[in-house]
């Protein structure tokens, strides 16, 4: 082509501009470009490139079902490109859509055997459903002697036998269709419909084979649907036309109404909203049945409320107890117990009033009640109303039997419900065990062995009813001993051995008879036999003198005189393993009831040992925790502080200062703490929630609790009593400390108040008192402020604090001496003498 | 959620024996030891219906759910099995033709 006014150099641009439009797919703006260099110079990429232009933009027609713009597009790239064409098989297609009869019949018609059998698959297939749908008369125009036609009598046969009935032959017919025939997936649809008979799933299955992209797929969707029901069924049909839902209703047998109820649905899935469920269900009532949609709708009422009215209008109006009940539920969904008790109290009244059969019921709303409540007397009380309604409950039993257990001043109920229930259930063992712990409890060892002795006949295994009948007789036997009734002593003494309990339990019943052979035969003998059966039991000399102690004590035998004869503790140092035995020794005793006095009187007398092992041996935290734990538990509180001490030098956890205060004051109140000591049980209350090590925090919140239960008047943190952050004085200003220091930021306070508390740790109070003194030149009336006002200490205590930080706080003596009106000598000494 | 009656495939008015023997037939089926999970649901379902007092309980302390596809499982339910003959085949064949599935298939063919 001859050039005419384009240079080299602009064809360069354009082909430039071209290639970008071509890479945007931006085919129509490429292909005019394309066109103009092609006017200039024949380039053969160029052609191409127009070509596939065009393609592109006839397939981009066709899918907006333009096919005759798409022929003439596609026409039209032939000029530029060589055979095979590109979308050649698409625009068979395109004809066979656009319906121009001459123009299939020619395209058709030069399709040849080997481009229908082998180069163009997916039109073959897309023909195949064509001519088994819409458009028979076009197989005429195909290739005679093609594997398609041949296939197609193949179909044709299989139809055939379908339409008789002829499953077998259909099947056989079937199996001629090769995998790679056009028809393949025709195929897999008959293969699926005659398994839908005997296996849905496996029609599932099948169909699901089907390829996304082949065109039977819609075929396939269709028939997958078929194979659903309800909600499953009605999720495939809004995905599908009128005209497809109408067929599938049919295959499915859905009535009229059924359709309706379909139709309905598909037109408002975007818009399911609550009213439109709750009206659905009560417009087509006589589909989902009376019984299901007054459940659904009573269900929806919380979610709806405005269907009340058509509810009531539907339904018979729902049974108060019904409404009540549901309500009840809700509010407990929403965690308010409160509003849900009051509705549960309504239902309970309702059933009431019912019948008096409700009884039960009414016992389980109790029960139910009680299990939301927090543990406490309301859970309690509800648990024994509703044994008034239903008294069979052995679980409601046992838990206010444990509740009882647990409270102060109610034996009593304790006893009385043990009782009702052994009365009620005296076989089982968890009642049972209850009976035994208050018989334990109460010292009453013989009514403990024969609830002990109940248990182990229903389970012979029962380990805790063998400790309590053990230390039911060996408590017995001691109480003999005291009362020096040997022969009733041996007597126990064979029933223990009868008991057979074990190797550790034959060990104490043999001390048993080494303490009677001491307390009634021979004295040098019997000792001898209690230092061998204490060797048994123990390894160290410290616990062989606690038990020795302790049995002398128990047994009302001279403590001294068996201590002489044992090896001497004074100068043992317990091993780690040998404290951990220990530990357990005194927890066997606590748990076996002890006396705790007899118990602290052992503890007195192996003191010295224990001290020095604590001191000088390199003991785990967490063993010298178990002591604190167990000494607590038996109120020795010197044990106690000296572990404690000991704790609190080594480590740094904030149990060791609540064990420091808490011993510091033998585990009372009633006596004052210091300012400080209030202070660092709040500090280390504060770290242990910090480190999240609740158990601790909890029990310094019960000590502080329990101290200002006690001291009320000192509940107030110190800075707020510092500066009278009472609520009913907050808004006066008749405090002397908030006049002195109320001006300062809180900040300030802050640093004052932790400089004045290390003072006190650093100097003793009356130096303290000396040095402020000295600063009023030697004020008398200051002295005895300071004595008679803790104020007054507190201020100048501050004071001393702003000195140290050397910050002007603007107050210095004297205010303190004039905003407490201490006069010089009149004040009076707090004592006439 | 499924309820315990419906996880053990009875119907509400179902009696002891037959809970214990659809809950029996249902461990035969789903046995722990395949899945665990399953099993322990169908446990839970039989143990909070099992007697009397558990299914008075049941009843009294579960909320009822709005569960719309219950109601859609009611409106359509039907007795008749899909029954597919020649007739509704070519129905459903022909309103399954659909162009741009024709026009896709062409134009992604599978690759085999």
């Amino acid at each position: 082509m001859k050039q005419t006014t384009i240079p080299g150099l602009i064809d360069h641009e354009l082909e430039a501009q071209a290639m970008s439009l071509f890479q945007s797919a931006k085919f129509k703006e490429a292909s005019k470009l394309f066109k103009k260099l092609l006017h200039g110079s024949d380039n053969n990429a160029w052609r191409q490139k127009l070509a596939y232009c065009y393609v592109q933009r006839a397939i981009g027609f066709a899918s907006k079902a333009m096919y005759k713009e798409a022929l003439v597009l596609w026409e039209n790239h032939i000029q530029y490109a060589q055979p095979p064409y590109a979308a050649y098989d698409q625009s068979i297609l395109w004809r066979l859509l656009a319906n121009n009869q001459a123009d299939i019949q020619q395209s058709l018609g030069e399709l040849s055997t080997e481009q229908l059998d082998k180069q163009y698959p997916a039109l073959a297939a897309v023909l195949g459903l064509l001519i088994l749908t819409e458009r028979a008369e076009i197989v005429q125009d195909l290739p005679q002697d093609s594997v398609f036609i041949a296939h197609y009598t193949i179909v044709q046969t299989a139809i055939q036998a379908y339409q008789d009935n002829h499953s077998e032959k259909l099947k056989d017919t079937l199996k001629l269709l090769p995998y790679r025939s056009a028809f393949r997936d025709f195929r897999s649809l008959l293969n699926a419909i005659i398994t839908m008979d005997s296996s849905l799933q496996q029609a599932q299955s099948l169909l699901a084979k089907i390829s996304a992209n082949s065109a039977y797929f819609p075929l396939a969707n269709l028939l997958h649907a078929c194979t659903k029901e309800g909600a499953e069924l009605l999720q495939e049909l809004v995905h599908l036309s009128h005209q497809q839902r109408r067929v599938i209703g049919d295959i499915k047998g859905l009535t009229k109404r059924q359709m309706e109820f379909i139709e309905y649905y598909c037109r408002q899935q975007n818009n399911l909203s609550d009213k439109v469920q709750f009206n659905m269900t009560l417009h087509f009532q006589s589909l989902v049945g009376t019984e299901l949609a007054q459940q659904f709708c009573q269900a929806m009422m919380p979610r709806y409320p405005a269907g009340k009215k058509d509810f009531d209008k539907h339904f018979a109006e729902a049974s108060e107890f019904e409404e009540n009940r549901i309500n009840a539920l809700n509010c407990e969904q929403d965690d308010n117990l409160y509003d849900a008790g009051y509705y549960w109290n309504l239902c309970i009244r309702n059933l009431e009033g019912e019948s008096a059969d409700n009884g039960f019921k009414i016992a389980l709303i109790l029960r139910h009640m009680a299990a939301q409540a927090p543990a406490g007397d309301e859970r309690n009380d509800l648990l024994i109303k509703s044994l008034d309604f239903d008294a069979e409950d052995r679980s409601s039993y046992v838990q206010i039997i444990n509740y009882f257990s647990y409270q102060d001043g109610t034996v009593k109920d304790y006893k009385l419900w043990l009782n009702k229930a052994l009365e009620k259930f005296p076989q089982d063992i968890e009642v049972l065990t209850l009976a035994v712990k208050l018989a334990t409890g109460n010292k009453t060892y013989k009514k403990a062995s024969q609830y002990a002795s109940k248990i182990l006949k229903i389970d012979p295994l029962n380990s805790f009813a063998k400790q309590t009948l053990f230390s039911s007789h060996m408590a017995y036997a001691r109480r003999l001993m005291c009362e020096k009734k040997y022969l009733l002593v041996a007597k126990e003494i064979k029933q223990l051995e009868k008991l057979n309990l074990g190797k550790m339990y034959f060990k104490q019943v043999q001390l048993m008879h080494a303490l009677l052979c001491f307390a009634n035969e021979d004295k040098q003998q019997g000792l001898q036999k209690i230092i061998a059966a204490l060797r048994t039991l123990h390894t160290d000399p410290v616990s062989m003198h606690l038990d020795a102690v302790l049995q002398a004590l128990l047994n009302g035998l001279p403590v001294s005189t068996i201590l002489r004869e044992l090896p001497s503790a004074k100068e043992c140092l317990l091993s780690a393993q040998e404290l951990t035995e220990f530990i357990q020794q005194l927890s066997r005793y606590l748990n076996d009831n002890y006396d705790r006095e007899y118990i602290q009187k052992a503890l007195d007398k192996i003191k010295a040992p224990l001290k020095k092992s604590i001191a000088e041996q390199d003991y785990t935290e967490q063993l010298i925790l178990s002591l604190c734990q167990v000494l607590d538990k038996i109120g020795h509180f010197e044990l106690l502080r000296h572990c404690a001490k000991t704790g609190q030098i080594k480590w740094k956890k904030p149990i060791w200062m609540y064990y420091r205060i808490y011993a510091d004051h033998n585990g009372e109140v009633e006596e004052g703490y210091s300012y400080l000591e209030i202070q660092r049980l709040q500090n280390a209350n504060d770290q242990a929630s910090r480190e999240k090590d609740y158990p601790t925090a909890i029990l310094i919140d019960t000590l502080l609790d329990r101290y200002f239960a006690e001291h009320p008047q000192q509940s107030m943190g110190f800075l707020e009593g510092l500066l009278g952050f009472d609520e009913d004085q907050e808004d006066e200003f008749d405090d002397p400390l908030e006049e002195l220091f109320g001006h300062l930021p809180d900040g300030v306070l802050i640093d004052l108040n932790k400089v004045a508390e290390s003072l006190t740790k650093k100097v003793t109070p009356e130096k303290l008192i000396t040095s402020l003194l000295q600063q009023a030149d030697g004020h008398e009336g200051l002295l005895m402020a300071v004595m008679q006002n803790p104020d007054v200490f507190s201020a100048l205590m501050l004071l001393k604090a702003s000195d140290e930080l050397q910050i002007d706080i603007e107050v210095n003596i004297y205010d303190v001496i004039e905003v407490f009106d201490i006069s010089e000598s009149n004040n009076p000494l707090p004592f006439p003498f | 959620m499924q309820t315990p009656y419906e996880i053990l495939g009875l119907e509400a008015d179902a009696n002891d024996d037959e809970i214990k023997q659809a809950y029996l037939q249902q461990v035969k089926n789903n046995p722990p030891d395949r899945n665990q999970e399953k099993f322990q649901l169908i446990h839970d379902a039989y143990r909070s219906i099992e007697d009397h007092k558990s299914r008075l309980k049941y009843d009294l302390f579960t909320i009822p759910v709005a569960n719309f596809n219950t109601v859609i499982d009611q409106a359509l339910h039907t007795e008749q099995p899909v029954a597919l003959n020649f007739q509704s085949f070519k129905q459903i064949l022909t309103v399954s033709i659909d162009d741009a599935n024709l026009l896709s298939a062409i134009a992604e063919p599978e690759k085999s």
